[in-house]
C-alpha cells in the first residue's frame, strides 16, 4: 500500500523535487545539530567568552561597534604593550570583528537589539553550520553519489577536531576561517572544473575574506599552487587550469594586499613565493603550449620544454638570491618550526612555549576524529581510482594536511575538513554498494541494465569483460541479504558510536571556558571556581583606570578584556624583547626586577598560583619558559641552569636553588603561603611537595589581593622610599628591626662628596 | 555681608603675618615647660611669623602626632630632652610616619644631654650618623669664641655658609654682605652617608674642627669621629614628598643668650682674624632662615597650570591637554611655577647656571629640552617650549623632573598617547615625486589596455562584416573576440591547424570550417543598426574589396587549371610520339638482325 502512495514522489520531476526538499531539510538538520552540539558551555556555565585570544577579539569587536570602521582601521591601542602601544588596526586580521560588526548592525537594522557579546559568543556555532554546508558543496564536486556530500556535512558538523575551536564562546579567528577555507576550496574546484573567470573571481573574493580573517590563509596560498603544480607535472595543463589559476592569483593577491597586516607580504615573503612561482610557470607552460600547437615539430617542442625548465631554474635561483640578499623576507621562525619540530625549542622559545604549537600526540588523532581517521586513507585511495583534477586536489590536500597536523596540534584544524570529505567518500561508496534493496537475482544479459543500477562499478567491469566466456554471466555484486544487513548494521553502529564519541568529547574536553573552572563536590554537585573573574573584577574596581598590570603574557588579553587595565605584554606576541623583559623581571631577584618595573611604570603584578587548589596551569609551572625567553635576550643575567638543582631537578621546596628562591615569581607565589597551614604541614598540591616553614620575604612589592582559592595573587609595586632608604632597609624597619649602629669601623672612612 | 567682611579681615591678617605655605600648626616638644624662657626670643619669632605653637612634654600621655589617621600638626620642633627617651608617641616609627605624611621636623641636639636612642636610630634610618660617644662635641682650636670659650674652644664660630654648588640657591647667606658670624656653642657634629641624595648639609664645620669627647681623659684625639667639613653642624633631609627634616647640632645656638650676644673670634690658620673685633652673632637671623626653610616658608615650589597643545594649524590646536597626539606633531608645552617666599608666592626663576627641563620620554627620554620663561605673572612664571614629537608611537610622558637641594621637588608627569599615521593622513601618491614613475606606469597600462581593446573590437567588427558579405555565416558565438581573431577570411577557405587545437578559451564554440554549410540566418551580433554611417561605409568598401580579391583568385585558379590541362595534353602527345618512335626503332633492329644472319 505504502509503495503506491510514495511512488509518485519518487519518480519524475516530482521525485526530483522531493529529493531536493529532503536534502535541504537534512542539511538544515545537520546545521542545527552542529550548532546545538556547540552550546554545552553556554548551558553549563553562561554566555561568556572563552580562553585568552577571544577576549582580545571581543574587545576589538566592541571597539569596532562603538567607534565605527575607520576608527577601528586606524586604532592605536594604548592599553596594551605599555608603554609601546600597539597599532592594533594594522596588526590584526579584521575579518572576524567586521563580520560580527556587520551582523550586529544588520540585526539592529531589523530592530532586533542583540548584545554584541551574544553575537560574539554564538558566531562560531553559527558559522559551523555554514561550514557543514560548504563541506557538502565541496564533497559533491568530488563524488557523483548524492549521499557523500550529506555524510561529509554531517561529519564536519560534529567532528571534535573542528568543534575544539568553535564551541560557543570560542570567539577566535578560526571560528569563521574554517568555513572560508572549505568554501574557498569548493570555489577553486568549481573554477577549475568549469574553467570560468567568474568562479575564479569568486574564489579570489573568498580567499580575500579568508586572508582578512586568519593567518592560516597561507595554507590556501600554498595548497592551490601545489595542486596546480602537480597537475602541470602530470601533463594536465589545460586552458581551464590556466584561466582559473591566473584569475584566482591575480585577484586574490590584490585582495590579500588590502589587509594592512598582510600588506606587501604576498610579493615579499617566502611563504607566498610558491604561488607567484606557479603563476609564472603557468605563463611559460601556456606559451609553450601555444607555440607547440602552432608549430607541430617534436624537436622544437622538446627544445621549448628545456627552455621552460631553464627558466624555472633561473627563477628559483633568483628567488634564493633575493632571499639571501634580504629583498624577500626569509621564512619566519614559525615556518621553520613546521619542518623541524625541535627548531622552535632551541631558537624561538616563545613559539615553543605555546601549548598548541606542540607536536601532536598520536592519540589526539583518534580523539579528535575517531572513526574518520581510519576511513581517511581509504577515501584517499578511492580518489586514486578516479583521478580527475579535483581528486588530485584531495590527494594533495590530504598529504599536506596530514603532515602539518602531525607537527602542530592546532593544525589538526586544517586536517579535519579533508578527513571528513575522504571518510564521507568511502562511507557513501560502501553504503551505495550495500544499501540497495534491489538484488540482481537473475544477472543475465537482459538484466545488465538492472544490475548497473544497483551496483554500477561491478557491472561496468562485467560489461567490459563481456567478451570473455568465463565472465559471460557476471556474478559481481552484492546479492545476499545477510552480507547487506551485516555490513550496513556494522556501519550504522560505528556511526552511532561516532556520534556518541563526538558528543562526549565536546561536552568533556572542549566546552570549558577556562576562565571559569568547574569541579565536583563530594556529593557530585558542581562547584564553580571563579577566581579569575573575581580578581579581574577586583582590579576593575580598586585600581586607577590607568594602573599598569604586569603579568605573564597569557593573561594579557583577559586583563585587557575583563579588568580593562593596561598590560605590559599580551597574547599577541609580536615583541619578543618586551616579553623577555617581563620574563626577566619575574625570574630575577627583587633588586634587579624593581628598576625594570619602575621603568615600565608597573603598578601591580599579577601571578597565577595553583598550589592551594592543585591547578596545574599556574605560573610556577610556566616559569621555565619565562626563564628561557629571558635568557634568549639576556644570556648573561638569566640562566636556566641556575633554576635546576645540582642533580638537574626543578624544585620549589626546601631544596630549590638560591636563584629560584630569590626570584620574584617564586616569592610572589609562595608569599605568606605557609600561614595557611599549621607548622610543618605546608604543602604545594600541584607539585606535590612539602614547602619550607619559613616563607619568602618581599620588600619591593606588597600583597594587594589574593583570590578565594589563591589562584590569582596581585601585588602592588611599592614607590621609592620617601626618605631615601633601599626597600630592604625600609621593610626591615617596618618589621621593627633597628639598624645596627656601626660601632666598629671597618676599613677606611667613607667620605661624603657633594 | 558680615561673613564677607570677616573673610576680608582674615585675608588681610594673612597677608600681614607670614605663615608657612603648608599650615601653621607647630608642636614644640619640650620636656620642661620652664625651659621655654630660654628660647623666648626664638619662639617669639615663630609666633610673630604666624605659627600657632603648642607646647607638649614628651612625657604627656595625650601627646599624639596623628589624630584619626591625619596629621595633628604641620610642623614639629624637638628641643633636646633631659631624659633618655622621648616617650611612646615620638618613636622613630611615628616620626617617620609624620614625615611620610608631609610633616616637617626640626630636631635639635645638644652635647650636654645625650641624644635619646630613638632619635639616634631615626637619624640612622636617614643615614645621618652621630658620634658614638654620647657627649662628644665639636671643637675648633682656630675658630672659637675667645669671650665665652677661651679655654675649652667649644664655641665654634662659623661664617655664613656658601651655596653647596654654584647653581644652587642659597637661602642662608643673610644679607650677603659677609662678615657675619654664627656661633655654634657646644654642638654635636653629624656625618652624612654617601648614598642618600636627599641629604644636604646647611652648615659645615670649618677645616680645623673635629669631634671630641671631653669625658675622655686622653690628651690628644687619635681617631676623631670626623674632622673638618665632613662634620656637618646643621643637616637637612628633604624627603621625596618634599617634607623637610633638619638637624641642628646645637640647641644652645637658639637660646636667647646667643641671639645677639657678642663674640670675638680667635686667631685662625695663617693668621686670619688677627685683631678681630667683638661682633654680634647673626644667630637670630640664621635661625630664622633655617627654621623658615624647614617649616616651608622659603624654597617651596608650586606648580600651577600645565598645558600642552597641538601647535599646528586647524581647530584641533585649540584643545588643551589632549590625550592623544600623532607622531611628528608640533606640540607646545607650558608649565607655571611659583616660589613661596616667607609670606607670598613669587615668580620662580632658577639660579644662574640652572635651567628647568622638559623630558618627553617613553622608557627613556626622546627629548630633553630647556624650558624658557615666556610670561611672568604676579605670582608665577610660565615656562614653555615647542618641539616636534618623535617618529615613534607609544605612550609618552611629558615630564618635568626638577629636584634641587633646598627647593621642594617638582615631579610632574603628563601621560599622552602618540599614535601612528591614520590611513588617510599620509601624503597622496601624486604629491610624492618618486611615485611619479609608478603613476605613469599605471596610466600607460590603462591607456594601453583601452587602446588595445578598442583596436581589437574594431578589427573584429570588420572581419565579421567581411565574412558576412562573402556568404559565409557565423553564429553569434563565433564572433566572440578570441574566435574572430583567428578566423580571418583565409581560414574560412582552408582550416588552420591553430584553430583545430584546443587552445581557445571558449570551449563551446565550434570551428568555422564546420559552419560553412550551416544555413543559419545571418543574425550576427556585430553589424548593429546603431553603428555610425562611416563604419557601414567602410564595411561595404571592405566587402567590395574582398569580393574583388576572391574573384581575382578564382580567375587565377581557372587560368592555372587550363594551363595545366594544356601541358598535360602536350605531355600525353609527346608520350605517344615517344612510344611510336620506340616501336619503330625496335622493328628496324629486328630487321637488321635477320639480315645479318
Amino acid at each position: 500500500m505504502s509503495d503506491t502512495i510514495v511512488e509518485p514522489f519518487l519518480k519524475g520531476s516530482t521525485g526530483r523535487n522531493t529529493r531536493g526538499i529532503l536534502r535541504l531539510s537534512i542539511l538544515v538538520l545537520i546545521a542545527a545539530a552542529a550548532i546545538a552540539s556547540r552550546l554545552f558551555s553556554v548551558i553549563r556555565f553562561e554566555s561568556i567568552i572563552h580562553e585568552f585570544d577571544p577576549w582580545f577579539n571581543f574587545r576589538a569587536t566592541k571597539y569596532l561597534v562603538q567607534n565605527g570602521f575607520y576608527d577601528f582601521w586606524d586604532w592605536f591601542d594604548d592599553r596594551t604593550w605599555h608603554p609601546l602601544g600597539r597599532v592594533t588596526g594594522g596588526t590584526l586580521y579584521p575579518g572576524l570583528m567586521v563580520t560580527s560588526g556587520i551582523i550586529y548592525h544588520a540585526l539592529r537594522a531589523l530592530t532586533i537589539p542583540v548584545d554584541i557579546r551574544n553575537i560574539c559568543v554564538l558566531l562560531a556555532p553559527g558559522f559551523s553550520g555554514l561550514t557543514a554546508y560548504a563541506t557538502y558543496l565541496f564533497t559533491n564536486e568530488m563524488s557523483t553519489s548524492p549521499s557523500a556530500g550529506l555524510l561529509a556535512a554531517a561529519f564536519m558538523g560534529i567532528a571534535p577536531g573542528y568543534i575544539s575551536r568553535s564551541v560557543a564562546g570560542s570567539y577566535d579567528n578560526e571560528a569563521i576561517a574554517i568555513f572560508l577555507l572549505v568554501f574557498t576550496f569548493f570555489l577553486w574546484i568549481k573554477a577549475l572544473k568549469v574553467g570560468s573567470v567568474m568562479w575564479g573571481a569568486l574564489c579570489a573574493l573568498f580567499y580575500g575574506y579568508m586572508v582578512s580573517a586568519w593567518g592560516g590563509y597561507v595554507f590556501i596560498t600554498n595548497l592551490i599552487p601545489l595542486h596546480v603544480f602537480v597537475l602541470v607535472c602530470m601533463g594536465r595543463f589545460s586552458p581551464r587550469l590556466y584561466v582559473s589559476y591566473c584569475t584566482w592569483y591575480a585577484l586574490g593577491t590584490l585582495a590579500s594586499m588590502q589587509i594592512p597586516f598582510v600588506g606587501f607580504l604576498p610579493i615579499r615573503s617566502s611563504e607566498h613565493m610558491s604561488a607567484l612561482g606557479v603563476f609564472g610557470l603557468l605563463q611559460l607552460v601556456g606559451f609553450v603550449e601555444f607555440v607547440r600547437s602552432g608549430v607541430p615539430s617534436k624537436q622544437f617542442a622538446t627544445l621549448l620544454r628545456g627552455f621552460v625548465l631553464a627558466v624555472f631554474a633561473i627563477a628559483f635561483g633568483g628567488l634564493v638570491l633575493l632571499t639571501v640578499s634580504g629583498v624577500i623576507a626569509p621564512w619566519t621562525g614559525r615556518f621553520y618550526s613546521l619542518w623541524d619540530t625541535g627548531y622552535a625549542k632551541i631558537h624561538i622559545p616563545i613559539i615553543a612555549s605555546v601549548s598548541e604549537h606542540q607536536p601532536t600526540a598520536w592519540p589526539a588523532f583518534f580523539f579528535d576524529l575517531n572513526l574518520l581517521i581510519w576511513l581517511f586513507p581509504a577515501g584517499v585511495y578511492l580518489c586514486f581510482l578516479k583521478l580527475a583534477d579535483e581528486q588530485v586536489f584531495v590527494v594533495v590536500y590530504a598529504i599536506l594536511a596530514s603532515y602539518f597536523s602531525g607537527v602542530m596540534v592546532r593544525l589538526m584544524l586544517t586536517l579535519t575538513p579533508i578527513v571528513c570529505v575522504a571518510a564521507a567518500l568511502v562511507l557513501s561508496h560502501l553504503l551505495d554498494t550495500y544499501l540497495s534493496i534491489k538484488s540482481p537475482s537473475a544477472p543475465t544479459d537482459a538484466d545488465i541494465d538492472a544490475a548497473s543500477n544497483a551496483a554500477p562499478a561491478p557491472s561496468k567491469k562485467a560489461a567490459k569483460q563481456d567478451g570473455l566466456r568465463a565472465m559471460r554471466e557476471p556474478l559481481v555484486g552484492i546479492y545476499t541479504t545477510f552480507s547487506k544487513t551485516s555490513v550496513v548494521s556494522a556501519l550504522t553502529a560505528y556511526l552511532l558510536i561516532f556520534v556518541l564519541h563526538c558528543t562526549w568529547v565536546t561536552s568533556n574536553a572542549y566546552s570549558s571556558p577556562s576562565v571559569v573552572l568547574a569541579s565536583r563536590m563530594p556529593d557530585g554537585s558542581q562547584h564553580i571556581i571563579d577566581d579569575y573573574r573575581e580578581a579581574y573584577q577586583w582590579l576593575r574596581q580598586n585600581t586607577k583606570e590607568d594602573a599598569k598590570i604586569m603579568s605573564w603574557w597569557d593573561y594579557g588579553y583577559q586583563i585587557g578584556g575583563m579588568a580593562d587595565r593596561p598590560t605590559l605584554v599580551d597574547n599577541n606576541t609580536w615583541n619578543n624583547t618586551h616579553i623577555a623583559t617581563v620574563g626577566k623581571a619575574m625570574s630575577s631577584s627583587e633588586e634587579v626586577s624593581y628598576p625594570i618595573m619602575r621603568q615600565h611604570e608597573v603598578d601591580y603584578v599579577l601571578v597565577v598560583f595553583g598550589g592551594l587548589l592543585g591547578y596545574s596551569g599556574d605560573d610556577i609551572n610556566k616559569f621555565l619558559w619565562m626563564v628561557r625567553i629571558a635568557e634568549g635576550i639576556w644570556p648573561d643575567e638569566v640562566k636556566e641552569r641556575d633554576f635546576f638543582t645540582e642533580r638537574g631537578e626543578y624544585r620549589v621546596d626546601e631544596g630549590a636553588t638560591e636563584t629560584m628562591k630569590k626570584s620574584l615569581m617564586y616569592k610572589m607565589s609562595y608569599y605568606n603561603y605557609n600561614a595557611l597551614f599549621p607548622p610543618g604541614q605546608c604543602q604545594d598540591r600541584v607539585r606535590g611537595v612539602k614547602m619550607p616553614d619559613q616563607g619568602p620575604v618581599l620588600n619591593t612589592v606588597e600583597e594587594a589581593f589574593t583570590s578565594e582559592n589563591w589562584i590569582i595573587r596581585i601585588y602592588k609595586v611599592k614607590d621609592l622610599d620617601n626618605v631615601g632608604r633601599d626597600h630592604a632597609a625600609a621593610a626591615s624597619f617596618e618589621r621593627g628591626n633597628k639598624k645596627k649602629k656601626t660601632t666598629k669601623r671597618r676599613g677606611p672612612k667613607v667620605l661624603r662628596v657633594e | 555681608m558680615r561673613w564677607i567682611l570677616s573673610f576680608l579681615l582674615l585675608a588681610f591678617l594673612a597677608t600681614v603675618q607670614a605663615i608657612s605655605s603648608s599650615g601653621n600648626k607647630l608642636l614644640v616638644v619640650l620636656e620642661d615647660l620652664s625651659e621655654k624662657t630660654k628660647y623666648s626670643k626664638y619662639l617669639g619669632d615663630l609666633e610673630a611669623r604666624g605659627f600657632k605653637v603648642s607646647y607638649e612634654s614628651p612625657k604627656n600621655e595625650k601627646l599624639a602626632l596623628f589624630e584619626l589617621g591625619e596629621r595633628a600638626y604641620d610642623h614639629l620642633l624637638i628641643l633636646p630632652p633631659k631624659s633618655k627617651g622621648l616617650g611612646p608617641q615620638l618613636t622613630p616609627k611615628f616620626l617617620l610616619d609624620f614625615i611620610n605624611a608631609g610633616g616637617n621636623i626640626l630636631l635639635t641636639l645638644s652635647s650636654s644631654h645625650p641624644t635619646p636612642t630613638g632619635l639616634v636610630s631615626l637619624l640612622l634610618e636617614l643615614d645621618i650618623h652621630l658620634p658614638t660617644d654620647r657627649t662628644a662635641l665639636v671643637v675648633d682650636h682656630f675658630n672659637y669664641d675667645t669671650l665665652s670659650a677661651s679655654d675649652k674652644h667649644d664655641v665654634v664660630l662659623v661664617p655664613r655658609p656658601d651655596a653647596i654648588r654654584p647653581d644652587v640657591k642659597n637661602f642662608f647667606r643673610g644679607d650677603g654682605k659677609g662678615g657675619e658670624v654664627i656661633a655654634f656653642p657646644r654642638g654635636v657634629g653629624q656625618t652624612l652617608g654617601n648614598k642618600s641624595p636627599l641629604l644636604t648639609p646647611i652648615l659645615r664645620a670649618p677645616r680645623t674642627a673635629y669631634s671630641y669627647n671631653p669625658k675622655e681623659d686622653v690628651e690628644g684625639v687619635e681617631d676623631p669621629f670626623a674632622v673638618g667639613p665632613q662634620l656637618s653642624l646643621i643637616t637637612t633631609m628633604q624627603a621625596r614628598n618634599s617634607a623637610r627634616f633638619t638637624v641642628i647640632g646645637s640647641s644652645e645656638m637658639l637660646e636667647d643668650a646667643w641671639f645677639g650676644g657678642k663674640v670675638k673670634r680667635s686667631v685662625g690658620l695663617g693668621g686670619v682674624g688677627i685683631g678681630a673685633k667683638e661682633v654680634k652673632t647673626s644667630n637670630q637671623a640664621f635661625a630664622q632662615e633655617v627654621t623658615g626653610w624647614t617649616f616651608n616658608e622659603i624654597g617651596v615650589l608650586k606648580v600651577g597650570k600645565i598645558e600642552h597643545h597641538l601647535n599646528e594649524g586647524g581647530a584641533s590646536s585649540n584643545i588643551t591637554n589632549p590625550k592623544i597626539y600623532r607622531v611628528k606633531n608640533d606640540v607646545t608645552y607650558s608649565i607655571e611655577l611659583s616660589e613661596y617666599s616667607w609670606d607670598k608666592w613669587v615668580p620662580f626663576t632658577p639660579p644662574t647656571g640652572d635651567v628647568v627641563q622638559l623630558e618627553f620620554s617613553m622608557l627613556s627620554p626622546f627629548h630633553r629640552l630647556p624650558l624658557t620663561p615666556s610670561t611672568t605673572t604676579e605670582t608665577s612664571t610660565i615656562y614653555t617650549t615647542s618641539f616636534k614629537l618623535p617618529d615613534q608611537h607609544g605612550i609618552f610622558n611629558f615630564k618635568v623632573n626638577y629636584k634641587r637641594p633646598f627647593l621642594s621637588n617638582v615631579e610632574e608627569k603628563n601621560t599622552v598617547t602618540v599614535r601612528h599615521f591614520a590611513h588617510d593622513e599620509w601624503p597622496r601618491s601624486w604629491v610624492i615625486t618618486s611615485a611619479w614613475p609608478w603613476i605613469t606606469g599605471i596610466g600607460v597600462t590603462v591607456t594601453g589596455w583601452v587602446a588595445f581593446v578598442a583596436l581589437w573590437l574594431w578589427k573584429t567588427a570588420s572581419n565579421a562584416a567581411a565574412v558576412l558579405l562573402s556568404g559565409d555565416t557565423f553564429t553569434s558565438e563565433n564572433l566572440s573576440i578570441t574566435r574572430s581573431l583567428q578566423s580571418t577570411p583565409h581560414d574560412t577557405a582552408s582550416p588552420n591547424p591553430l584553430v583545430s587545437s584546443d587552445s581557445s578559451v571558449s570551449m563551446t564554440s565550434t570551428r568555422p570550417s564546420k559552419q560553412r554549410s550551416s544555413p543559419s540566418s545571418s543574425q550576427s551580433s556585430s553589424p548593429k543598426t546603431s553603428n555610425p554611417p562611416d563604419r557601414v561605409e567602410k564595411r561595404t568598401r571592405n566587402t567590395l574589396a574582398a569580393r574583388r580579391y576572391r574573384q581575382r583568385r578564382l580567375d587565377e585558379v581557372s587560368g592555372l587549371e587550363t594551363q595545366l590541362k594544356d601541358t598535360r595534353s602536350e605531355r600525353d602527345d609527346l608520350k605517344v610520339r615517344v612510344a611510336r618512335l620506340e616501336g619503330e626503332v625496335e622493328a628496324l633492329r629486328a630487321l637488321l638482325a635477320k639480315r645479318s644472319e
